[in-house]
């Protein structure tokens, strides 16, 4: 039943998917054709601005989106009666935006790649002395730790979306206004169950990490200690948030 | 049905106290929810290299005795400076070095490019320059360098430096002049004046007796106990004194700043960020512009003013203020018993608290003002 859903999310949302992803080729494909012609940093700046702002905006469009289009296209009924329980719903809903991200960013990679070779940027770069110095495994672990929070932000702004949708369906009126009073609300209360949680959780073991600083040419791996205490307190919030999401679906919403 | 009622009321619950919270902290309270820091670092921070370098050797220039002055011009690498057990200077330097394959042959060049490195005193007179050359550039099979400097200087003995990279000074009785930019820096247990300028650095101060002078562009700058005057500026970056026996002159732009603890006056700018200052011994004299402006614990005399932000000002003690205040195109808050003038465009303050020995002047163009006292 997951998989229907997640399919049906995908298909469902599929045109401004593929417009997006289209439209993001294009561009890519217009700036390879100036590698060589413009300035290299140019091209990669003008590459690189576009999706930093999209990107987040798209994420938090498609969140509201996914919900907003059962109730426009009078599906809501069925979604509600459904015989399943509404995490089903909500992962599969979840799981096809970050479909949608992680394919964004892939493309985004490739395209970073290929522009950044075809203007001899790469090159340049990596074939510094000081940039052999860092071991692969450090860069892709690295890599992998960004990526995931990256990805982990876009959930928690496409979680918060979502809620204050679904919750703006318990009233009748001034609905865009609780769903925006809602949104700033629950980074409200994220913000102060962070603080406060993060000190009730101070006994939590510290995290360390390594991170890379170049020094006087010499690149080095700083160790820094992160207080768990606040991550913890964040995953705590979203995971009630997001059972809060699902109760508020299964046991409050009507059509 | 139950369930919806419950969620509505706790919706409402929290949304009264939501509103509480922020309109409380004012703009800078809901600001400060948006900067909430969910990734809090801590603990002193240690640097390793990646690897262990694949050469390395140390040498040593012997001592010299009768120097006043030390200048060391234009050197890149890390710098350490402690003090001598002796009355003679003294200075060692190490070189370390990362190959490419660690073979044999790439040994020999690591080898040859360490004897190009050259350290030498220049004396004239009392004054002695240390002048280090390093080749540059790296040839093929070197992945990096580093030259580190270690000096040992008498008491007395003024130290100036013109150098890039990380910085520690310990210990010294003498004057410190460093021109710096790209590294760290670390003054500690200094008795004479420390005077620093420096670019995309981190700055800490420490336990200095003497006037201090730190320019910082891109990075910040810390400093505690010290026992003398602090001034300086800060361009895009954040500044932080704790315990400042004599006066404070400082201006930050593009940036937070944060005065704690002064023994003196305080006279600060700021710009483009939040400017706290709290329990000043002295008279306070602070300005900012597109920012919020804090200054607690206020004991005698004050001159505030804010453009295009929001200030509070908390007094303190059993002294008295005369008090003017006024809002051009902005607000003014208070719960002290104050004569109150108000136009389309302007709100006035006014009236004495206490004895009103000190002058409280506060002046807001376009931002609100909070008075009150503890």
């Amino acid at each position: 039943m997951w998989w229907q859903q997640y399919k049906k999310e995908l298909m469902g949302n599929r045109t401004e998917l593929l417009f997006l992803l289209g439209f993001f080729l294009v561009w890519t494909l217009f700036l390879l054709s100036r590698a060589g012609v413009w300035e290299p940093a140019v091209v990669i700046a003008l590459y690189g601005a576009p999706p930093s702002g999209i990107l987040p905006l798209w994420a938090l469009w498609a969140s509201v989106q996914l919900y907003r289009q059962e109730w426009r296209e009078n599906t809501s009924y069925l979604m509600l009666s459904l015989p399943v329980r509404a995490r089903v719903i909500t992962s599969a809903k979840l799981a096809a935006l970050l479909t949608g991200v992680l394919g964004f960013a892939l493309l985004f990679a490739v395209g970073g790649w290929l522009l950044l070779a075809r203007t001899g940027l790469w090159g340049e770069v990596f074939q510094r002395h000081v940039f052999s110095l860092i071991p692969w495994e450090y860069a892709v672990k690295m890599s992998l730790l960004t990526g995931g929070a990256v990805l982990a932000a876009l959930v928690i702004v496409a979680l918060v979306a979502q809620f204050a949708y679904v919750f703006s369906r318990l009233f009748s009126r001034l609905q865009g206004l609780v769903m925006v009073w809602t949104w700033v609300l629950s980074f409200w209360l994220m913000a102060r169950v962070v603080d406060v949680g993060g000190r009730l959780l101070a006994f939590m073991p510290d995290f360390h990490l390594r991170l890379l600083t170049i020094h006087n040419q010499v690149p080095e791996f700083e160790m820094v200690t992160v207080e768990s205490g606040p991550l913890w307190a964040l995953a705590l919030f979203v995971a009630g948030l997001y059972t809060l999401l699902n109760a508020v679906l299964e046991r409050a919403v009507e059509v | 049905m139950g369930f919806t009622r419950t969620l509505i009321l706790l919706f409402l619950l929290v949304s009264a106290l939501a509103v509480w919270d922020m309109a409380g902290g004012g703009v800078g309270g809901f600001a400060g929810m948006v900067e909430h820091d969910f990734v809090r670092f801590g603990g002193q921070r240690e640097r390793v290299p990646l690897r262990e370098p694949d050469f390395e050797e140390q040498h040593s220039l012997g001592s010299l005795a009768g120097v006043r002055r030390v200048v060391i011009d234009g050197f890149s690498g890390n710098l350490e400076v402690t003090r001598s057990a002796t009355d003679e200077l003294s200075a060692s330097y190490s070189v370390a070095i990362w190959t490419e394959d660690r073979g044999a042959r790439t040994a020999d060049t690591a080898a040859a490019l360490a004897r190009q490195l050259t350290v030498e005193w220049a004396r004239e007179g009392e004054e002695v320059r240390l002048q280090v050359e390093r080749p540059q550039p790296l040839p093929p099979g070197i992945q990096a360098l580093r030259v580190m400097v270690r000096l040992a200087v008498p008491d007395g003995v003024q130290l100036e430096a013109r150098h890039a990279g990380s910085a520690r000074i310990v210990g010294i009785a003498g004057s410190v002049r460093l021109d710096h930019s790209r590294g760290e820096v670390e003054v500690r247990e200094v008795q004479g004046p420390v005077n620093i300028a420096s670019s995309w650095t981190s700055v800490r101060v420490e336990s200095v007796r003497g006037p201090v002078q730190v320019d910082v562009t891109g990075g910040e700058m810390r400093a505690r106990d010290i026992a003398g005057s602090v001034g300086g500026s800060v361009r895009m970056g954040a500044l932080q004194l704790r315990g400042v026996e004599g006066d404070v002159t400082f201006s930050v732009d593009q940036g937070a700043g944060r005065v704690e603890d002064v023994g003196g006056d305080v006279r600060v700018t700021g710009s483009f960020g939040e400017m706290i200052v709290a329990q000043v011994a002295g008279d306070v004299e602070a300005y900012q512009t597109f920012g919020a402006l804090k200054v607690r614990g206020v004991t005698r005399a004050a001159d505030l003013s804010v453009r295009f932000g929001d200030m509070e000002v908390v007094l303190q003690g059993e002294g008295g203020w005369t008090v003017d205040a006024v809002a051009e195109l902005g607000a003014l808050e208070t719960s002290l018993n104050l004569q109150r003038e108000q136009s389309d465009q302007r709100v006035a303050l006014s009236g004495v608290i206490g004895d009103g020995a000190h002058p409280l002047r506060v002046r807001v163009e376009q931002g609100s003002a909070r008075i009150a006292r503890r």
